[in-house]
Protein backbone atom coordinates (compact mmCIF):
# COMPACT_ATOMS: atom_id res chain seq x y z
CA UNK A 1 0.00 0.00 0.00
CA UNK A 2 2.88 2.46 0.88
CA UNK A 3 4.82 2.19 -2.38
CA UNK A 4 1.35 2.77 -4.18
CA UNK A 5 1.06 5.71 -2.43
CA UNK A 6 4.57 6.46 -3.46
CA UNK A 7 3.83 5.72 -7.28
CA UNK A 8 0.57 7.72 -6.79
CA UNK A 9 2.66 11.00 -5.00
CA UNK A 10 5.26 10.43 -8.09
CA UNK A 11 2.64 10.49 -10.89
CA UNK A 12 1.73 14.24 -9.24
CA UNK A 13 4.78 15.45 -8.73
CA UNK A 14 5.76 14.32 -12.64
CA UNK A 15 3.17 16.76 -13.54
CA UNK A 16 3.97 19.48 -11.37
CA UNK A 17 7.61 19.29 -12.85
CA UNK A 18 5.53 19.96 -16.14
CA UNK A 19 4.14 23.06 -15.12
CA UNK A 20 7.33 24.18 -13.11
CA UNK A 21 8.90 23.82 -16.97
CA UNK A 22 5.78 25.68 -18.41
CA UNK A 23 6.63 28.65 -15.84
CA UNK A 24 10.79 28.30 -16.57
CA UNK A 25 10.20 28.78 -20.47
CA UNK A 26 7.22 31.97 -19.82
CA UNK A 27 9.65 33.36 -17.28
CA UNK A 28 12.71 32.76 -19.91
CA UNK A 29 11.25 34.62 -22.44
CA UNK A 30 9.87 37.58 -20.78
CA UNK A 31 13.62 38.07 -19.12
CA UNK A 32 14.84 37.84 -22.59
CA UNK A 33 12.36 40.54 -23.83
CA UNK A 34 12.74 42.40 -20.61
CA UNK A 35 16.57 42.64 -21.13
CA UNK A 36 16.92 43.38 -25.17
CA UNK A 37 13.57 45.34 -25.57
CA UNK A 38 13.02 47.56 -22.46
CA UNK A 39 16.80 46.84 -21.01
CA UNK A 40 15.49 45.38 -17.69
CA UNK A 41 16.38 42.42 -17.21
CA UNK A 42 14.76 40.55 -14.12
CA UNK A 43 17.36 40.14 -10.96
CA UNK A 44 18.46 37.40 -10.15
CA UNK A 45 17.50 35.64 -13.24
CA UNK A 46 20.24 32.91 -13.81
CA UNK A 47 19.47 31.84 -9.94
CA UNK A 48 15.49 31.65 -10.45
CA UNK A 49 16.00 29.77 -13.58
CA UNK A 50 18.49 27.18 -11.47
CA UNK A 51 15.46 26.85 -8.31
CA UNK A 52 12.99 25.98 -11.09
CA UNK A 53 15.38 23.02 -12.89
CA UNK A 54 16.49 21.41 -9.29
CA UNK A 55 12.53 21.17 -8.56
CA UNK A 56 11.64 20.42 -12.34
CA UNK A 57 13.94 17.81 -12.27
CA UNK A 58 13.30 16.19 -8.81
CA UNK A 59 9.82 16.32 -9.81
CA UNK A 60 9.86 13.51 -12.51
CA UNK A 61 12.50 11.40 -11.20
CA UNK A 62 10.14 9.31 -9.49
CA UNK A 63 8.07 8.75 -12.70
CA UNK A 64 11.14 7.40 -14.80
CA UNK A 65 10.70 4.57 -13.20
CA UNK A 66 7.01 4.39 -12.56
CA UNK A 67 6.40 3.75 -16.57
CA UNK A 68 10.13 1.69 -16.48
CA UNK A 69 11.49 4.11 -18.94
CA UNK A 70 15.19 4.33 -17.75
CA UNK A 71 17.46 3.78 -20.16
CA UNK A 72 19.00 0.48 -20.51
CA UNK A 73 21.27 -1.70 -23.14
CA UNK A 74 18.45 -4.18 -24.02
CA UNK A 75 21.13 -5.79 -26.65
CA UNK A 76 22.22 -8.54 -24.53
CA UNK A 77 19.19 -9.08 -21.92
CA UNK A 78 16.58 -9.41 -24.65
CA UNK A 79 18.44 -12.72 -26.01
CA UNK A 80 18.94 -14.46 -22.79
CA UNK A 81 16.46 -16.89 -21.20
CA UNK A 82 13.32 -15.89 -19.41
CA UNK A 83 13.97 -16.98 -16.51
CA UNK A 84 17.57 -15.80 -16.20
CA UNK A 85 16.37 -12.17 -17.51
CA UNK A 86 13.65 -12.65 -14.35
CA UNK A 87 16.42 -13.03 -11.88
CA UNK A 88 18.63 -10.62 -13.61
CA UNK A 89 15.44 -7.85 -12.82
CA UNK A 90 15.92 -8.65 -9.20
CA UNK A 91 19.24 -7.68 -9.03
CA UNK A 92 19.28 -5.11 -10.94
CA UNK A 93 16.38 -3.41 -8.67
CA UNK A 94 18.18 -4.31 -5.48
CA UNK A 95 21.49 -2.56 -7.37
CA UNK A 96 18.87 0.68 -8.39
CA UNK A 97 17.37 0.78 -5.00
CA UNK A 98 20.82 0.72 -3.36
CA UNK A 99 22.12 3.29 -5.74
CA UNK A 100 18.95 5.67 -5.01
CA UNK A 101 18.77 4.66 -1.38
CA UNK A 102 22.72 6.37 -1.01
CA UNK A 103 21.70 9.17 -2.94
CA UNK A 104 19.19 10.01 -1.04
CA UNK A 105 20.77 9.30 2.10
CA UNK A 106 23.65 11.60 1.34
CA UNK A 107 21.84 14.32 -0.25
CA UNK A 108 19.58 14.65 3.34
CA UNK A 109 23.60 14.91 4.83
CA UNK A 110 24.34 17.42 2.37
CA UNK A 111 20.93 19.40 3.27
CA UNK A 112 21.96 18.76 6.70
CA UNK A 113 25.26 20.68 6.35
CA UNK A 114 23.53 23.82 3.77
CA UNK A 115 21.35 24.24 6.71
CA UNK A 116 24.08 24.55 9.59
CA UNK A 117 25.43 27.15 7.34
CA UNK A 118 22.67 28.70 5.93
CA UNK A 119 23.78 28.62 2.42
CA UNK A 120 22.11 31.33 -0.01
CA UNK A 121 22.65 32.30 -3.75
CA UNK A 122 24.70 35.48 -4.16
CA UNK A 123 22.31 37.60 -5.81
CA UNK A 124 18.85 37.53 -4.17
CA UNK A 125 20.10 35.64 -1.41
CA UNK A 126 17.36 32.64 -2.16
CA UNK A 127 18.18 29.84 1.11
CA UNK A 128 19.34 26.45 -1.16
CA UNK A 129 18.28 24.21 1.58
CA UNK A 130 14.44 23.79 0.44
CA UNK A 131 15.99 22.98 -3.29
CA UNK A 132 18.32 20.66 -1.89
CA UNK A 133 15.59 18.99 0.30
CA UNK A 134 13.01 18.66 -2.75
CA UNK A 135 16.18 16.77 -4.95
CA UNK A 136 16.73 14.46 -1.68
CA UNK A 137 13.16 13.84 -1.68
CA UNK A 138 12.85 12.92 -5.17
CA UNK A 139 15.48 10.67 -5.17
CA UNK A 140 13.42 9.12 -2.04
CA UNK A 141 10.80 8.19 -3.76
CA UNK A 142 12.56 7.24 -6.69
CA UNK A 143 14.27 4.27 -4.72
CA UNK A 144 10.29 3.97 -2.92
CA UNK A 145 9.30 3.26 -6.78
CA UNK A 146 12.12 0.73 -7.29
CA UNK A 147 11.23 -0.74 -3.91
CA UNK A 148 7.75 -1.54 -5.12
CA UNK A 149 9.11 -2.64 -8.13
CA UNK A 150 11.42 -5.18 -6.45
CA UNK A 151 8.49 -6.78 -5.07
CA UNK A 152 6.94 -7.08 -8.63
CA UNK A 153 10.47 -8.81 -9.97
CA UNK A 154 10.00 -11.42 -6.88
CA UNK A 155 6.72 -12.09 -7.15
CA UNK A 156 7.37 -12.75 -11.01
CA UNK A 157 9.95 -14.70 -10.49
CA UNK A 158 7.70 -17.05 -8.09
CA UNK A 159 4.94 -17.91 -10.89
CA UNK B 1 46.59 -2.60 -7.63
CA UNK B 2 47.39 0.88 -9.57
CA UNK B 3 44.82 3.39 -9.88
CA UNK B 4 44.87 2.38 -13.94
CA UNK B 5 44.08 -1.53 -12.82
CA UNK B 6 40.93 0.14 -10.60
CA UNK B 7 39.81 2.11 -13.70
CA UNK B 8 39.52 -0.68 -16.08
CA UNK B 9 37.88 -2.67 -13.90
CA UNK B 10 35.60 -0.26 -13.01
CA UNK B 11 34.75 0.38 -16.78
CA UNK B 12 34.79 -3.24 -17.51
CA UNK B 13 32.00 -3.40 -14.15
CA UNK B 14 30.08 -1.08 -15.71
CA UNK B 15 30.31 -2.31 -18.86
CA UNK B 16 29.13 -5.35 -17.77
CA UNK B 17 26.19 -3.93 -15.64
CA UNK B 18 25.13 -2.19 -18.87
CA UNK B 19 24.62 -5.01 -20.50
CA UNK B 20 22.85 -7.01 -17.70
CA UNK B 21 20.42 -4.76 -17.96
CA UNK B 22 20.74 -2.08 -15.14
CA UNK B 23 19.79 1.31 -16.26
CA UNK B 24 22.85 3.06 -17.59
CA UNK B 25 22.51 5.89 -15.31
CA UNK B 26 22.38 3.62 -12.20
CA UNK B 27 25.64 1.30 -13.91
CA UNK B 28 27.41 4.51 -14.17
CA UNK B 29 26.80 6.52 -11.08
CA UNK B 30 27.19 2.84 -8.54
CA UNK B 31 30.49 1.91 -10.46
CA UNK B 32 32.05 5.52 -9.91
CA UNK B 33 31.22 5.90 -6.40
CA UNK B 34 32.44 2.34 -5.88
CA UNK B 35 35.48 3.53 -7.31
CA UNK B 36 36.13 6.82 -5.91
CA UNK B 37 35.35 5.48 -2.64
CA UNK B 38 37.98 2.52 -3.42
CA UNK B 39 40.63 5.00 -4.40
CA UNK B 40 39.93 8.02 -2.46
CA UNK B 41 37.91 6.62 0.73
CA UNK B 42 34.85 6.41 2.06
CA UNK B 43 33.83 9.54 3.45
CA UNK B 44 34.77 11.74 0.15
CA UNK B 45 32.62 9.48 -2.36
CA UNK B 46 29.97 9.73 0.59
CA UNK B 47 30.52 13.17 0.40
CA UNK B 48 30.39 13.35 -3.41
CA UNK B 49 27.29 11.35 -4.39
CA UNK B 50 25.62 13.65 -1.98
CA UNK B 51 26.39 16.58 -3.86
CA UNK B 52 26.48 15.78 -7.62
CA UNK B 53 23.34 15.21 -7.58
CA UNK B 54 21.53 18.57 -6.18
CA UNK B 55 24.48 20.49 -8.55
CA UNK B 56 23.72 18.77 -11.70
CA UNK B 57 19.90 19.19 -11.66
CA UNK B 58 20.26 22.86 -10.37
CA UNK B 59 22.93 24.13 -13.04
CA UNK B 60 21.79 26.94 -15.36
CA UNK B 61 23.63 24.88 -18.18
CA UNK B 62 21.48 22.24 -18.06
CA UNK B 63 18.12 23.99 -18.49
CA UNK B 64 18.58 23.93 -22.32
CA UNK B 65 18.12 20.52 -22.75
CA UNK B 66 14.16 20.45 -20.80
CA UNK B 67 13.92 23.99 -22.90
CA UNK B 68 14.82 22.72 -26.67
CA UNK B 69 13.14 19.50 -25.96
CA UNK B 70 9.43 21.30 -25.73
CA UNK B 71 10.42 23.13 -28.35
CA UNK B 72 10.58 20.21 -30.52
CA UNK B 73 7.71 18.69 -28.75
CA UNK B 74 5.23 22.35 -29.92
CA UNK B 75 7.11 21.69 -32.91
CA UNK B 76 5.40 18.22 -33.79
CA UNK B 77 2.04 19.56 -31.73
CA UNK B 78 1.48 22.53 -34.41
CA UNK B 79 2.20 20.07 -37.48
CA UNK B 80 5.30 21.81 -38.60
CA UNK B 81 6.46 18.85 -39.86
CA UNK B 82 3.31 18.17 -42.17
CA UNK B 83 4.10 21.49 -44.06
CA UNK B 84 7.59 20.92 -44.28
CA UNK B 85 7.03 17.76 -45.94
CA UNK B 86 4.09 18.81 -47.94
CA UNK B 87 6.27 21.69 -49.02
CA UNK B 88 9.00 19.54 -50.08
CA UNK B 89 7.32 16.76 -51.65
CA UNK B 90 5.54 19.43 -54.43
CA UNK B 91 9.06 20.73 -54.84
CA UNK B 92 11.07 17.91 -55.21
CA UNK B 93 8.53 15.02 -55.79
CA UNK B 94 8.25 14.57 -59.27
CA UNK B 95 12.14 13.63 -59.88
CA UNK B 96 13.23 9.97 -59.11
CA UNK B 97 13.71 9.60 -55.97
CA UNK B 98 11.83 12.94 -55.28
CA UNK B 99 9.58 12.21 -51.92
CA UNK B 100 12.83 10.56 -50.30
CA UNK B 101 14.65 13.56 -51.60
CA UNK B 102 11.96 15.69 -50.09
CA UNK B 103 11.71 13.75 -46.72
CA UNK B 104 15.90 14.41 -46.41
CA UNK B 105 14.63 17.79 -46.56
CA UNK B 106 12.04 18.00 -44.42
CA UNK B 107 13.96 16.17 -41.90
CA UNK B 108 16.92 18.67 -41.96
CA UNK B 109 14.17 21.45 -41.57
CA UNK B 110 12.67 19.93 -38.98
CA UNK B 111 16.02 19.03 -37.28
CA UNK B 112 16.25 23.26 -36.93
CA UNK B 113 13.50 23.24 -34.83
CA UNK B 114 13.85 19.78 -32.70
CA UNK B 115 16.85 18.85 -31.28
CA UNK B 116 16.54 14.38 -30.79
CA UNK B 117 16.92 12.44 -33.78
CA UNK B 118 14.55 10.00 -32.73
CA UNK B 119 12.04 12.55 -32.20
CA UNK B 120 12.65 13.85 -35.77
CA UNK B 121 12.81 10.11 -36.98
CA UNK B 122 9.26 9.50 -35.60
CA UNK B 123 7.78 12.49 -36.83
CA UNK B 124 8.38 12.30 -40.34
CA UNK B 125 8.14 8.79 -40.30
CA UNK B 126 4.09 9.62 -39.70
CA UNK B 127 4.21 12.07 -42.00
CA UNK B 128 6.39 10.82 -44.96
CA UNK B 129 6.36 6.82 -45.04
CA UNK B 130 2.73 6.70 -46.03
CA UNK B 131 3.16 8.95 -48.80
CA UNK B 132 6.46 6.99 -49.83
CA UNK B 133 4.36 3.47 -49.68
CA UNK B 134 1.76 5.01 -51.27
CA UNK B 135 3.87 6.07 -54.28
CA UNK B 136 5.17 2.73 -54.28
CA UNK B 137 9.05 3.17 -53.17
CA UNK B 138 10.91 -0.10 -51.47
CA UNK B 139 9.53 -0.25 -48.13
CA UNK B 140 13.18 -0.92 -46.55
CA UNK B 141 14.73 2.24 -48.40
CA UNK B 142 11.61 4.66 -47.63
CA UNK B 143 11.85 3.67 -43.90
CA UNK B 144 15.89 3.94 -43.84
CA UNK B 145 15.73 7.33 -45.37
CA UNK B 146 13.44 8.44 -42.63
CA UNK B 147 16.13 6.85 -39.96
CA UNK B 148 18.87 8.36 -41.89
CA UNK B 149 17.32 12.13 -42.42
CA UNK B 150 16.16 11.62 -38.35
CA UNK B 151 19.62 11.51 -37.64
CA UNK B 152 20.06 14.91 -39.00
CA UNK B 153 18.47 16.17 -36.10
CA UNK B 154 21.59 16.16 -33.61
CA UNK B 155 23.62 17.69 -36.22
CA UNK B 156 21.68 20.70 -36.95
CA UNK B 157 20.77 23.20 -34.11
CA UNK B 158 19.07 22.77 -31.58
CA UNK B 159 20.59 19.20 -30.91
CA UNK B 160 20.55 16.99 -27.84
CA UNK B 161 23.93 15.70 -28.05
CA UNK B 162 25.62 18.87 -28.66
CA UNK B 163 23.85 19.61 -25.37
CA UNK B 164 25.08 16.81 -23.39
CA UNK B 165 28.76 17.10 -25.22
CA UNK B 166 29.31 20.91 -24.59
CA UNK B 167 28.52 20.82 -20.56
CA UNK B 168 30.37 17.27 -20.15
CA UNK B 169 33.62 18.71 -22.28
CA UNK B 170 33.37 22.11 -20.43
CA UNK B 171 32.55 23.85 -24.08
CA UNK B 172 30.27 26.66 -24.92
CA UNK B 173 26.77 24.70 -26.41
CA UNK B 174 26.37 28.12 -28.27
CA UNK B 175 29.27 27.74 -30.67
CA UNK B 176 29.11 24.21 -30.86
CA UNK B 177 25.46 24.70 -31.99
CA UNK B 178 26.69 27.14 -34.39
CA UNK B 179 29.80 24.52 -35.48
CA UNK B 180 26.44 22.27 -36.68
CA UNK B 181 25.16 24.24 -39.01
CA UNK B 182 27.38 23.86 -42.18
CA UNK B 183 28.19 19.95 -41.26
CA UNK B 184 24.39 19.39 -40.96
CA UNK B 185 23.42 21.30 -44.19
CA UNK B 186 26.55 19.64 -46.31
CA UNK B 187 24.98 15.97 -44.47
CA UNK B 188 21.73 17.02 -45.92
CA UNK B 189 22.71 17.57 -49.24
CA UNK B 190 25.13 14.11 -49.20
CA UNK B 191 22.27 12.60 -48.45
CA UNK B 192 19.97 13.90 -51.00
CA UNK B 193 22.60 13.21 -53.61
CA UNK B 194 22.94 9.67 -52.31
CA UNK B 195 19.11 9.42 -53.37
CA UNK B 196 19.50 10.86 -56.98
CA UNK B 197 22.29 8.68 -57.76
CA UNK B 198 20.75 5.19 -55.99
CA UNK B 199 17.15 6.38 -57.55
CA UNK B 200 19.10 6.43 -61.33
CA UNK B 201 21.16 3.51 -60.94
CA UNK B 202 17.97 1.64 -59.41
CA UNK B 203 14.55 2.77 -60.98
CA UNK B 204 12.13 0.39 -59.41
CA UNK B 205 13.31 1.37 -55.84
CA UNK B 206 11.32 4.88 -56.27
CA UNK B 207 9.01 5.78 -58.88
CA UNK B 208 8.56 9.71 -59.62
CA UNK B 209 5.40 11.14 -57.76
CA UNK B 210 2.89 12.79 -59.61
CA UNK B 211 3.19 15.91 -61.14
CA UNK B 212 2.64 19.59 -59.29
CA UNK B 213 2.20 23.53 -60.94
CA UNK B 214 4.24 26.39 -60.44
CA UNK B 215 1.30 27.55 -58.36
CA UNK B 216 1.11 24.73 -56.12
CA UNK B 217 4.88 24.76 -55.22
CA UNK B 218 4.52 28.71 -54.62
CA UNK B 219 1.57 27.85 -52.39
CA UNK B 220 3.42 25.00 -50.01
CA UNK B 221 5.89 27.59 -49.37
CA UNK B 222 4.06 29.43 -47.10
CA UNK B 223 4.44 26.37 -44.24
CA UNK B 224 8.53 27.00 -44.72
CA UNK B 225 8.23 30.51 -43.12
CA UNK B 226 7.51 29.31 -39.38
CA UNK B 227 10.63 27.13 -39.21
CA UNK B 228 12.89 29.72 -40.89
CA UNK B 229 11.94 32.39 -38.51
CA UNK B 230 12.30 30.16 -35.07
CA UNK B 231 15.32 28.80 -36.63
CA UNK B 232 16.65 32.71 -37.16
CA UNK B 233 15.74 33.75 -34.26
CA UNK B 234 17.60 30.70 -32.20
CA UNK B 235 20.22 30.37 -33.87
CA UNK B 236 20.84 34.21 -35.52
CA UNK B 237 20.11 34.97 -31.43
CA UNK B 238 23.17 33.15 -30.37
CA UNK B 239 25.37 33.83 -33.09
CA UNK B 240 25.00 37.77 -33.27
CA UNK B 241 25.43 37.05 -28.74
CA UNK B 242 21.81 38.54 -28.39
CA UNK B 243 21.23 35.82 -25.42
CA UNK B 244 22.62 32.69 -24.16
CA UNK B 245 21.61 29.01 -25.34
CA UNK B 246 19.59 28.69 -22.38
CA UNK B 247 17.74 32.11 -23.22
CA UNK B 248 17.64 30.90 -26.90
CA UNK B 249 15.73 27.89 -25.84
CA UNK B 250 13.13 29.52 -23.97
CA UNK B 251 12.53 31.87 -26.43
CA UNK B 252 12.33 29.21 -29.70
CA UNK B 253 9.92 27.25 -27.41
CA UNK B 254 7.72 30.04 -26.43
CA UNK B 255 7.48 31.57 -30.49
CA UNK B 256 6.67 27.71 -31.53
CA UNK B 257 4.09 27.73 -28.90
CA UNK B 258 2.61 31.00 -29.88
CA UNK B 259 2.51 29.77 -33.74
CA UNK B 260 0.64 26.44 -32.74
CA UNK B 261 -2.16 28.58 -30.60
CA UNK B 262 -2.19 31.32 -33.61
CA UNK B 263 -2.46 28.43 -36.09
CA UNK B 264 -5.49 26.46 -33.71
CA UNK B 265 -3.30 23.40 -33.56
CA UNK B 266 -2.22 22.95 -30.30
CA UNK B 267 -5.43 21.79 -27.28
CA UNK B 268 -5.08 22.26 -24.20
CA UNK B 269 -4.73 18.46 -23.67
CA UNK B 270 -1.24 17.91 -26.50
CA UNK B 271 -0.28 21.06 -24.26
CA UNK B 272 0.07 19.37 -21.35
CA UNK B 273 0.98 15.86 -22.71
CA UNK B 274 4.16 18.37 -24.38
CA UNK B 275 5.23 19.36 -20.63
CA UNK B 276 4.63 15.85 -19.66
CA UNK B 277 6.49 14.28 -22.08
CA UNK B 278 9.11 16.72 -21.59
CA UNK B 279 9.81 16.02 -18.51
CA UNK B 280 9.78 12.57 -18.75
CA UNK B 281 12.01 12.28 -21.17
CA UNK B 282 14.41 15.15 -19.46
CA UNK B 283 14.55 13.28 -16.13
CA UNK B 284 15.75 9.91 -18.49
CA UNK B 285 18.45 11.92 -19.35
CA UNK B 286 19.21 13.21 -16.06
CA UNK B 287 19.37 9.88 -14.11
CA UNK B 288 21.92 9.39 -16.92
CA UNK B 289 23.86 12.52 -16.45
CA UNK B 290 24.37 12.10 -12.59
CA UNK B 291 25.30 8.69 -13.15
CA UNK B 292 28.34 10.05 -15.40
CA UNK B 293 29.38 12.76 -13.49
CA UNK B 294 29.73 10.28 -10.57
CA UNK B 295 31.84 7.91 -13.07
CA UNK B 296 34.00 10.63 -14.44
CA UNK B 297 35.26 11.63 -10.97
CA UNK B 298 36.16 8.03 -10.22
CA UNK B 299 37.42 8.03 -14.08
CA UNK B 300 39.77 11.42 -13.80
CA UNK B 301 41.13 9.99 -10.13
CA UNK B 302 41.87 6.43 -11.94
CA UNK B 303 43.95 8.71 -14.15
CA UNK B 304 42.71 6.08 -16.98
CA UNK B 305 41.87 8.80 -19.50
CA UNK B 306 45.78 10.61 -19.19
CA UNK B 307 47.00 6.73 -19.45
CA UNK B 308 44.80 6.49 -22.76
CA UNK B 309 46.21 9.73 -23.87
CA UNK B 310 49.73 8.67 -23.27
CA UNK B 311 49.30 5.29 -25.04
CA UNK B 312 47.21 6.42 -27.45
CA UNK B 313 49.17 9.52 -28.23
CA UNK B 314 52.57 8.11 -27.83
CA UNK B 315 54.30 9.30 -30.59
CA UNK B 316 51.37 8.16 -33.18
CA UNK B 317 50.43 10.32 -36.08
CA UNK B 318 47.39 12.01 -34.76
CA UNK B 319 45.09 11.10 -38.03
CA UNK B 320 46.15 7.50 -36.52
CA UNK B 321 44.53 8.62 -33.30
CA UNK B 322 41.77 10.14 -34.46
CA UNK B 323 41.21 6.86 -36.95
CA UNK B 324 41.14 4.86 -33.81
CA UNK B 325 39.09 6.81 -32.05
CA UNK B 326 36.49 6.67 -34.50
CA UNK B 327 36.45 2.98 -35.04
CA UNK B 328 35.77 2.51 -31.15
CA UNK B 329 32.89 5.16 -31.50
CA UNK B 330 31.43 2.78 -34.50
CA UNK B 331 32.17 -0.34 -32.26
CA UNK B 332 30.33 1.43 -29.00
CA UNK B 333 27.86 3.22 -31.58
CA UNK B 334 26.69 -0.40 -32.53
CA UNK B 335 26.04 -1.79 -28.58
CA UNK B 336 24.97 1.36 -26.59
CA UNK B 337 22.72 4.31 -26.47
CA UNK B 338 24.01 7.87 -28.07
CA UNK B 339 24.04 9.67 -24.88
CA UNK B 340 25.97 6.74 -22.70
CA UNK B 341 28.36 6.87 -25.20
CA UNK B 342 28.90 10.56 -24.99
CA UNK B 343 29.05 10.85 -21.43
CA UNK B 344 31.32 7.53 -21.27
CA UNK B 345 33.96 8.38 -24.04
CA UNK B 346 34.41 12.17 -23.68
CA UNK B 347 35.66 12.15 -20.75
CA UNK B 348 38.71 9.88 -21.86
CA UNK B 349 39.44 11.05 -25.38
CA UNK B 350 38.99 14.72 -25.20
CA UNK B 351 41.97 15.15 -23.31
CA UNK B 352 43.63 13.42 -25.66
CA UNK B 353 42.20 15.56 -28.71
CA UNK B 354 43.42 18.73 -27.03
CA UNK B 355 46.88 17.34 -26.41
CA UNK B 356 47.14 17.18 -30.63
CA UNK B 357 45.98 19.96 -31.34
CA UNK B 358 42.32 19.26 -32.77
CA UNK B 359 39.62 21.67 -31.43
CA UNK B 360 37.07 20.46 -28.98
CA UNK B 361 34.49 22.23 -31.01
CA UNK B 362 35.53 20.21 -34.00
CA UNK B 363 35.71 17.11 -31.83
CA UNK B 364 32.09 17.38 -30.31
CA UNK B 365 30.80 17.72 -34.27
CA UNK B 366 32.83 14.23 -34.85
CA UNK B 367 31.34 12.57 -31.94
CA UNK B 368 27.86 13.74 -33.00
CA UNK B 369 28.46 12.53 -36.46
CA UNK B 370 29.54 9.42 -34.98
CA UNK B 371 26.27 9.67 -32.89
CA UNK B 372 24.05 10.04 -36.10
CA UNK B 373 26.06 7.02 -37.41
CA UNK B 374 25.34 4.75 -34.30
CA UNK B 375 21.70 5.66 -34.58
CA UNK B 376 21.31 3.39 -38.23
CA UNK B 377 24.36 0.76 -37.59
CA UNK B 378 22.76 -2.72 -36.08
CA UNK B 379 22.23 -3.95 -33.42
CA UNK B 380 21.48 -0.97 -31.97
CA UNK B 381 20.28 1.50 -34.21
CA UNK B 382 17.90 3.59 -32.21
CA UNK B 383 16.56 5.35 -35.31
CA UNK B 384 15.40 2.15 -37.09
CA UNK B 385 14.48 0.57 -33.80
CA UNK B 386 12.07 3.73 -33.85
CA UNK B 387 10.76 3.71 -37.49
CA UNK B 388 10.36 0.08 -37.30
CA UNK B 389 8.06 0.77 -34.71
CA UNK B 390 5.88 2.64 -36.75
CA UNK B 391 6.01 0.40 -40.11
CA UNK B 392 5.70 -3.03 -38.70
CA UNK B 393 5.31 -4.71 -41.69
CA UNK B 394 8.66 -3.90 -42.68
CA UNK B 395 11.14 -6.54 -41.41
CA UNK B 396 14.11 -4.67 -39.11
CA UNK B 397 16.90 -6.41 -41.63
CA UNK B 398 15.61 -4.85 -44.32
CA UNK B 399 15.53 -0.88 -43.02
CA UNK B 400 19.09 -2.22 -41.97
CA UNK B 401 20.26 -3.02 -45.47
CA UNK B 402 18.81 -0.10 -46.95
CA UNK B 403 20.81 2.22 -44.37
CA UNK B 404 23.57 0.68 -45.22
CA UNK B 405 23.88 2.68 -47.89
CA UNK B 406 24.09 5.82 -46.02
CA UNK B 407 26.73 4.98 -44.46
CA UNK B 408 28.45 5.72 -47.30
CA UNK B 409 27.37 10.26 -47.43
CA UNK B 410 28.47 10.17 -43.72
CA UNK B 411 31.73 8.89 -44.30
CA UNK B 412 32.29 11.49 -47.17
CA UNK B 413 30.85 13.93 -44.76
CA UNK B 414 33.70 12.73 -41.96
CA UNK B 415 36.36 12.79 -44.41
CA UNK B 416 35.43 16.49 -45.39
CA UNK B 417 35.33 17.62 -42.35
CA UNK B 418 38.60 15.65 -40.94
CA UNK B 419 40.44 17.54 -44.03
CA UNK B 420 38.44 20.88 -43.58
CA UNK B 421 37.70 21.68 -39.95
CA UNK B 422 36.74 24.83 -41.18
CA UNK B 423 33.75 23.35 -42.25
CA UNK B 424 32.77 23.14 -38.78
CA UNK B 425 35.06 26.02 -37.11
CA UNK B 426 34.03 28.86 -39.72
CA UNK B 427 30.66 30.32 -38.20
CA UNK B 428 31.84 29.66 -34.26
CA UNK B 429 35.11 31.31 -34.81
CA UNK B 430 33.12 34.55 -36.30
CA UNK B 431 30.38 34.38 -34.03
CA UNK B 432 30.01 37.87 -31.77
Amino acid sequence: MFQGIATKIAIFLHKFGGWVLALMMFFTAVDVFLRNALNRPILGAFEITECMMAVLVASGLAYVSVGKNQIRVQLVFTLLPEQVQRVLNIINDILGLSFCSLVAWRTLVYLKGEIEVNTRMGILLIPTPPFIAVVAFGWLLLALVLLKQLFESIKELKK
Amino acid sequence: MTPVSIGIIGLTVMIALMFGGLPIGFAMGLVGFTGFAYLNGLYPALALIGMVPYRTFSDYGFSVIPLFMLMGMFAFQAGISSDLYNAARKILGRTPGGLAIASIAACAAFGAICGSSTASGATMAMVALPEMRKAGYHPGFAAATIAVGGTLGIMIPPSLTFMIYGIIAQESVGKLFIAGVFPGIIGALLLMGTIYVWCHLDRTVAPPAARTSFREKIASLKGIWVVLTIFVVVIGGIYKGYFSSTEAAGIGCFCTLVFAIMRRRITWQSFLESLYDTVRISCMCFVIVVGAMIFSYFLTTSRLPAEVAKVIGGGWNRYLSLALIVVIYLFLGCLMDTIAMILLTVPIFLPLMKAYGFDPIWFGVIVTLMAEISLITPPVGMNVFVISGVVRDVPMYSIFASAGWYLIPMFILLMLLIFFPEIALYLPASMQ
